[in-house]
């Protein structure tokens, strides 16, 4: 095990020195424990797939004034302006 | 690895698009749990910048965060990164392919990424990974 110095505030501290007292432990100990319970209990991270489907449920409750149902395949056009109409690969298959 | 482009999330973002659908059913099959979910910060500055200009500026922040929670890997800029990305905007001729897409296809080369979730023409055209749209 590693040392951590760490600072806290005085009624946590208080709360921790009373619950080594209660459970006959060192206060390492309980802190210890108390870090463990946090780690098990802290809310997992979602996967990307999650984030997805979830968002799909929350969407609706937004409102939006434009119709665009093109904003997947030309958000390009909307962040930097029409292609170029000589040089992009597109017009180079079609000639 | 599975990388997501701007295109995707996008179509994620607004159930208006006419790829959400196609979007979901994707992230439903493709990205199973244990998957490794790979963006940069440019494409998501993307999503935040249109979904506010084209859907909703509130909806566009929320969904960013809710990437930013997830287990979802952001790739930060780091020197090797920029010169790669800067080596492959070099490379391309079309003058369309952007900056960002240029980082992607440099992050796609670096991390080995072989697939990509991506409705963008230029990215099936020039990234060097399997692009499932």
């Amino acid at each position: 095990m590693n040392p951590v110095v760490l600072r806290l505030p005085d009624d946590i501290k208080q709360q921790l020195e009373l619950e080594s007292r209660r459970q006959k432990q060192s206060l390492a100990e309980v802190i210890r424990r108390a870090i463990t319970i946090y780690l098990k209990e802290k809310p997992k991270q979602k996967s990307a797939a999650e984030v997805m489907l979830e968002w799909a449920e929350r969407s609706g409750k937004y409102k939006s004034n434009y119709k665009d149902t093109d904003l997947s395949t030309n958000y390009k056009q909307y962040l930097y302006g029409p292609k170029s109409g000589k040089f992009g690969h597109l017009w180079k298959k079609s000639t | 690895m599975i990388f997501i482009d701007t295109s995707f999330y996008i179509a994620v973002l607004s159930p208006r698009d006419k790829l959400h659908k196609r979007a979901l059913m994707l992230s439903a099959t493709i990205l199973p749990e244990d998957s490794q979910a790979i963006t940069s910060y440019g494409v998501l500055g993307e999503v935040l910048t249109v979904g506010s200009m084209r859907y909703n500026r509130q909806a566009a922040i929320d969904f960013v965060m809710s990437i930013l929670d997830s287990k979802i890997k952001i790739i930060l800029e780091d020197q090797k990164l920029l010169e790669a990305a800067l080596a492959v905007f070099k490379k391309i001729k079309d003058k369309d392919v952007g900056w960002i897409d240029c980082y992607s296809f440099a992050i796609i080369d670096e991390y080995k990424i072989e697939t990509a979730l991506s409705f963008d023409k230029d990215f099936k055209h020039y990234a060097k990974a399997k692009v499932l749209a």
